[in-house]
């Protein structure tokens, strides 16, 4: 016994000291490997400290970051102060003294008369710093010649010869000096007549602070939507990317053929009964009144057949009297839904006409009652792919129960190859579609042969299980769409969606929209996933339905976390629309690329400055929220 | 009558919970199951209400066969049994009372639930229930702010909600104190006796099954290795149950 352990002990030995003599060796060569990649790496990036430290460059950058560090965010209207002296070309024989000059500052020129095309010396003092100083000669005529613009010292003085112009003349004309200052400042402004006479403030906000007010709002404002439609897609979408939900999703394979089957009947059969009542609220006269009315009609009426459609515990109604009741709810609810659609789209019309400045109201209604309509054709379409898949199921079920097990597996293996069918020939017309195949046997015959191997190979091994899968198969499905669309920068996803919508803050609010569905639902996903499963399985454990397990013992785990994400994710997408405008998307972005192309740095430094400012407070805003709701 | 036959449960990593398992539970009674830590006991409570599919063996109550059951059949049968939990379960985020009234849900239209709706009786129910359990003023405090003892009186409700007729508890007191978890219990015993509700408990402590157990079934290792009255496990069978290094300490 003490040798077999102690031969035990040799062997776990040797090897653990061949290792630690060769560990030197291993470090070594660990070191060169690093020391060729990150040589690599150097290479690749170009990093080079010559760039970093030539003068030129340097300068370059330094007027780049003082152009950043001063935005263009005022206007100063100018004011001009002049000094005029007399001056005689040529000179008198008598010689020449001008008057002594009277002005905010002193100006004198020697000599004081000269002979036309001469050079003389103009001097002032008294100046401020650094001031705009331009020289003018004024001949009797009046109009002022240029003889030279200069900046005057730190001393508020200036020396500067200039030469005299060809007008000699016996009369005096005059040297006139005229300094240009910003008229008021920041924190006295003053009002001053403009080039047209107007009484303006100096300072006021530049242009280019207005537009990048104008265009931070619009920012905002894209993120918003962006968020919210984000949010509202992928709350739902979350739950079938959740594995803990999805992998006890489990159906006998004959019920999974028939579901499948029955999803794009579904679908058919919504968007048929929805372009039906759409037809049929369309040829009512268009009188917002009318709609309105039928809304609240149709809408109470629904309300109250659902009582019997969905009897409360207790009530007791006949099962044919229910389905009829649930199918008559589902039809008032798609007209109701028009009805409110059509309300919706004259009202608005109606409001943007009457309201003025306030016409971007009836519009967003007018617009959101477009929206309404397609939204309830594809609200229509889901549910119909629903209560049909369910329905096969259901169909499914009962029809199996009365089979012999044989006759059950031949039919069971029969459905999922006719359902693998018609997934392929999906597939099939899809791809059909994108590589523009016009033959029918690459995009019919062979996936339709192809879809029903898989599905009969699916069914048999569903049949000798007794059960498939169909849960997990949804959440590699949804898990593997999603991460695809997460990987694509919006910035890349925004290029498709300007080809499509045209350049503007609607195409960001898109491709940050899709963005942000793809990335919500794989951070709400994972809270789902991460819930304590306790609760669930005890509200399970109580008979509920799947759905009901959901609602009562899944959400109310997942709120405080989906705010927080929420919240964290309009935070990404204000500094993301920043940027979106880049690719076109509308938005701030915009405006910084114009600027940085045009080396306005000034003007790009306000919008960094509008970015940062909003950036900042959003990053405070959301986790004062997420503090409060986690 | 709940009757069990050569039940086994293979999990998926090849872990054999319970192994050819059977006994019988007459109406009414209250009966213990005893073992360690990782004997099956959890599995066997949880294959009794499918909440865990069994791979083989049969599972009958009141002569239906719980095994064969399919997803309609289970929502009935599951809705006649309670389940009271180790970690009391709770919904912590949830009210106390929509806690309870979760007990409902079997017996409830799916459609309601988006609606977050229950009938006036429902919630008389879940009051008296609360009341039951000495925690009528708590009914709209959050779970989460309730003690140990507290929130598993709020999962009896909870269970007591679905007109049960057997109850399943898991471990009911091992998270609670001697002191609590003697109250706990004779809640149990109250609705044993007075309601006649079958209870099938899993128990650590020893004394507590000769107080409360009528009946006793021990699994070791997924096997079940004694079934009898509580006053039949003497010293020898203590340790046949736990090993023979275990020493009785309560």
């Amino acid at each position: 016994m003490a040798d077999v352990r102690r031969k035990d002990i040799d062997q776990e030995d040797t090897p653990r000291s061949r290792g630690g003599r060769r560990r030197p060796l291993w470090i070594l060569i660990g070191l060169l490997a690093a020391f060729v990649v990150y040589a690599y790496a150097f290479e690749t990036t170009d990093v080079s400290l010559d760039k970093i430290s030539d003068e030129t460059r340097q300068e370059q950058l330094f007027r780049v970051i003082r152009a950043l560090g001063q935005p263009d965010l005022l206007t100063y209207e100018s004011t001009e102060t002049a000094v005029d002296i007399d001056y005689m070309m040529p000179c008198p024989p008598e010689g020449f003294t001008p008057q002594a000059v009277s002005g905010p500052f002193s100006v004198s020129v020697d000599p004081t008369c000269a002979d036309a095309r001469s050079e003389v010396v103009v001097m002032g003092s008294g100046l401020n710093a650094n001031e705009e100083v331009k020289i003018f000669f004024v001949p009797p005529n009046g109009i002022e010649l240029r003889l030279d613009t200069l900046r005057t010292d730190s001393n508020g003085s200036f020396e500067v010869t200039v030469r005299l112009p060809n007008r000699p003349d016996d009369q005096a004309q005059t040297i006139r000096v005229v300094t240009t200052q910003d008229a008021g400042s920041i924190f006295s402004p003053v009002y001053v007549e403009d080039e047209d006479g107007d009484l303006v403030r100096s300072p006021r906000w530049s242009q280019n602070a207005v537009e990048t007010l104008d265009k931070i709002i619009e920012t905002i404002f894209l993120a918003l939507l962006a968020t919210t439609a984000g949010t509202l897609i992928a709350v739902p979408l979350s739950f079938f990317a959740a594995k803990n939900l999805m992998r006890d999703v489990r159906i006998p394979p004959l019920q999974l053929g028939l579901a499948i089957i029955g999803v794009p009947v579904g679908i058919a059969v919504g968007l048929i009964a929805t372009n039906a009542v759409r037809t049929l609220v369309e040829d009512l006269p268009d009188s917002a009144l009318l709609h309105g009315g039928l809304t609240i009609a149709l809408a109470y009426a629904a309300v109250r057949l659902l009582r019997v459609a969905v009897p409360l515990p207790g009530e007791q109604r006949s099962r044919t009297i229910r389905v009829l009741a649930q199918i008559v709810v589902g039809l008032l609810i798609l007209l109701a839904g028009q009805t409110l659609a059509r309300f919706a789209v004259i009202g608005g019309a109606w409001a943007a006409e009457n309201l003025g400045a306030f016409d971007f109201l009836g519009e967003f209604v007018a617009t959101n009652g477009d929206i309404l309509a397609a939204a309830f054709g594809v609200a229509a379409a889901l549910a119909g792919a629903v209560v049909f898949g369910l329905l096969g199921s259901k169909l499914g079920y009962q029809v199996a129960g009365r089979m012999a097990p044989s006759a059950r597996g031949v039919i069971a293996v029969t459905l999922t190859a006719a359902a693998g069918a018609l997934v392929a020939l999906g597939v099939g017309q899809a791809i059909g579609w994108l590589y523009q195949i016009e033959n029918s046997q690459t995009t019919v015959v062979i996936p339709a042969i192809v879809g029903a191997l898989i599905g009969a190979a699916v069914g048999v091994i569903g049949v000798r299980r007794g059960q498939l899968g169909a849960g997990l198969g949804v959440y590699y499905t949804s898990r593997t769409i999603f991460n695809t669309l997460r990987s694509i920068e919006p910035l890349v996803m925004v290029i498709v969606f300007v080809i499509w919508v045209g350049l503007g803050p609607f195409a960001g609010a898109l491709a940050l929209g899709l963005h942000t569905v793809a990335a919500l639902t794989k951070l709400y996903s994972e809270q789902v996933e991460s819930i304590n499963p306790g609760p669930v399985e005890a509200v399970r454990a109580t008979g509920a339905t799947r759905l009901q397990t959901v609602v009562y013992g899944v959400v109310p785990q997942i709120v405080a976390p989906y705010i927080s994400f929420t919240m964290y994710r309009w935070d990404i997408n204000v500094r993301m629309s920043t940027i979106i405008g880049f690719g076109g998307g509308g938005g701030i972005g915009f405006l910084l690329q114009q600027n940085i192309g045009l080396l306005n740095y000034r003007a790009a430094a306000a919008q960094m400055l509008a970015i940062a400012i909003v950036v900042a407070s959003m990053d405070y805003i959301s986790s004062r929220l997420r503090e409060r709701y986690t | 009558m709940l009757r069990v036959e050569h039940l086994t449960k293979v999990y998926d990593d090849g872990t054999v919970a319970l192994s050819d398992v059977s006994f019988e539970v007459p109406d009414g009674q209250f009966l213990a199951v005893i073992g360690l830590s990782g004997s099956g006991k959890s599995t066997l409570l949880r294959c009794i209400n499918r909440l865990i599919d069994p791979t083989e063996g049969r599972i009958t109550w009141h002569g239906e066969d719980i095994t064969a059951a399919s997803q309609e059949d289970m929502r009935r049968i599951r809705r006649r049994i309670g389940m009271v939990f180790q970690h009391f379960n709770l919904v912590y985020r949830s009210k106390v009372i929509t806690n309870v009234l979760a007990g409902r849900l079997g017996y409830t239209s799916p459609a309601l639930a988006i609606v977050n709706r229950f009938s006036k009786a429902d919630r008389q129910r879940a009051m008296a229930q609360l009341e039951r359990v000495g925690l009528a003023g708590k009914a709209n405090n959050r779970s989460e702010e309730l003690s140990g003892g507290q929130q598993q009186r709020v999962g009896i409700a909870r269970a007591m909600m679905q007109d049960p007729e057997m109850i399943l508890a898991d471990e009911p007191v091992a998270s609670l104190d001697p002191v609590l978890a003697h109250s706990i219990m004779q809640y149990l015993e109250a609705i044993n006796r007075e309601d006649k509700v079958t209870v099938i408990c899993s128990l650590h402590f020893i004394d507590l099954v000769h107080r409360y157990g009528q009946s006793v079934i021990a699994l070791n290792e997924g096997k079940l290795v004694f079934e009898g009255l509580p006053s039949e496990i003497d010293d020898q069978m203590f340790k046949d149950i736990y090993g023979q290094e275990a020493e009785r300490v309560g």
